[in-house]
């Protein structure tokens, strides 16, 4: 069996070959058997999604044809607010007040593309640190093998994806939090550029460094996602008027005259294991055989923009959760309140200095792309897959074995596309970068990838086709 | 080989008793009172911690850079 993707079903339901009402009801029957299994849902809105379904119906029926999205059923990570209900961040410190205005702009775009939402996905607490087994809320596992993490913090947007169980969904990414649990789930996630798309209506992390960013199945998927999500927000000043960019036709163009450049920066290598370098080197092999050439490419200050990703954004965390932690410490996880507290321990100078390396780093790395004709870099999405929740080596869970965070300092667009498989038969993901803006030319190379590839149509043990 | 521990860190071995009180003004400054076994797994990160912004020091930044710009008159 092959994965289900946004633009198979968008096709099977245009030549009537089913409904919104029957895929929705068939991912919502998946669910009553893998949710629990899984930890894929904080909440399911099972009736809301089936009317949506039925509204969908009725409207292709008349001839109304909203895009590809319309009928299709994504799930939305509890940290962005809907109409449905309370945004949990998977955190009993947080006010249930919050997001009671519903849907943000970004919910709001989908919803009138024609998307049907089927309930609020698994986080992290405020999308931030690891599993805790302490606090009340699912914890969500690897389709892949049960015993793994997901990786975090859209877990149940990538666990749910991958199971069959949605079709697409919204993860956000402050320091790789759409494409780490991407590559572990063996699914397609893309941070776009920072500014492209406003993340209004979602409870922040790091206030400079979020991106609201699709997931789904395919590159295509998230191309047809990102059209709709794209755009400037008044209410997200961060937001950048653009021209708007047809992503779906984008990634059709060809490659023709594309450099590609391999990150072989120590602290990259050093942090693969040989496993995931292997793989790598045939996701490489793959790319040559499109025609591209491809050189070395060392990242300026690589290390600066790593750790400056986290230390910054345990800053702007602290900022926006000071009053909470004064006074509910105890109700915040301990992974959390103290990731989030070490934000107390930087001073305003040293975020002052933080910054001012981020902004040299960013213009290092652009004028030396520009200086070697490079048009997008490489490298494993992780140093290795998915971790145990027992017994993990120390650097598996290493912070420096996440290739993610470089990209939220500089706010560069970076996909996660599936690249093979580990010794465990776990997947491994690639990451693929561009300069600021070039969002199309990272998802063309994605999606030719995926023209000649098939590690993302690969369906794991705990999916919808295989369960009774 | 560990469970997941939490929190995202590189910590010490050892926690010195100069960590632990300086974790321990830094948050009662921010008005936040943390049970002990928190301040002492904070203290036991700040000495890597600080060793990470002390990196950022090093880098050659000129008089002109700012860690942000500031528009009084935004053009959106």
């Amino acid at each position: 069996m092959t994965q289900l993707s946004i633009r198979d079903v968008a096709d099977q339901l245009r030549r009537g070959e089913t409904t919104s009402r029957r895929i929705v009801e068939d991912v919502l029957k998946a669910s009553d058997k893998l949710d629990p299994i899984l930890g894929t849902y904080i909440k399911r809105f099972d009736i809301s999604a089936l009317e949506a379904a039925d509204k969908a119906d009725q409207e292709l029926r008349a001839g109304i044809d909203r895009g590809p999205l319309h009928g299709i059923p994504l799930g939305v990570k509890d940290i962005i607010s809907t109409d449905e209900g309370p945004t949990s961040a998977q955190s009993v410190a947080q006010d249930p007040a919050w997001g009671e205005s519903g849907d943000g702009p970004l919910i709001s775009r989908l919803r009138d593309a024609g998307a049907v939402f089927t309930g609020k996905t698994t986080t992290m607490e405020y999308a931030i640190g690891f599993p805790d087994f302490d606090k009340p809320f699912p914890i969500p596992r690897n389709p892949w093998n049960t015993d793994r993490w997901t990786g975090g913090s859209s877990s149940g947007t990538a666990n749910g994806i991958s199971s069959g169980q949605i079709l697409g969904g919204l993860g956000t990414d402050t320091g790789g939090s759409v494409r780490l649990p991407a590559a572990y789930c063996g699914i397609t996630g893309f941070k776009q550029t920072f500014g492209l798309v406003p993340k209004s209506g979602c409870v922040p992390l790091g206030l400079s460094y979020d991106h609201i960013g699709p997931m789904a199945t395919s590159v295509w998927d998230c191309a047809a996602m990102l059209n709709v999500m794209a755009g400037y927000h008044s209410s997200d000043r961060t937001t950048v008027p653009r021209p708007s960019v047809d992503f779906v036709e984008a990634v059709e163009h060809d490659l023709e005259g594309l450099r590609i450049g391999v990150i072989e920066n120590e602290s990259v290598l050093e942090a693969s294991s040989e496993q995931m370098l292997a793989v790598l080197d045939d996701a490489i092999t793959a790319l040559k055989s499109l025609g591209m050439e491809v050189v070395s490419f060392r990242v300026p200050l690589y290390d600066e923009l790593h750790d400056g990703a986290f230390l910054a954004l345990q800053a702007e965390a602290f900022s926006w959760h000071r009053k909470q932690l004064q006074q509910r410490w105890l109700d915040y996880g301990r992974p959390t309140r103290l990731t989030i507290a070490k934000g107390a321990l930087i001073s305003a100078g040293d975020l002052v200095q933080i910054e001012r390396v981020r902004e040299i780093a960013r213009g290092r790395l652009l004028e030396q792309l520009q200086k070697e004709r490079v048009d997008v870099l490489v490298s494993p999405t992780t140093g290795y897959a998915a971790t145990p929740f027992v017994g993990a080596n120390r650097e598996a869970t290493s912070l420096s074995a996440m290739h993610t965070p470089p990209w939220n300092s500089t706010g560069f667009p970076a996909l996660s596309v599936p690249m093979g498989f580990d010794q465990d038969g776990l997947p491994c993901g690639m990451q693929i970068v561009g300069k600021p803006f070039a969002d199309d030319v990272v998802l063309r190379l994605g999606h030719h990838y995926q023209q000649i590839t098939e590690w993302h149509t690969r369906t794991p043990p705990a999916h919808l086709t295989s369960i009774d | 080989m560990r469970a997941y521990s939490g929190e995202m860190t590189d910590e010490s071995p050892t926690t010195s008793s100069d960590s632990f009180s300086q974790v321990k003004a830094l948050l009662e400054l921010e008005g936040i009172t943390a049970p002990d076994h928190d301040l002492a797994s904070l203290a036991k990160q700040l000495p890597a911690l600080r060793r990470k912004v002390d990196r950022f020091y090093e880098v050659d930044t000129n008089d002109e850079v700012t860690a942000s710009v500031f528009r009084a008159d935004p053009s959106y």
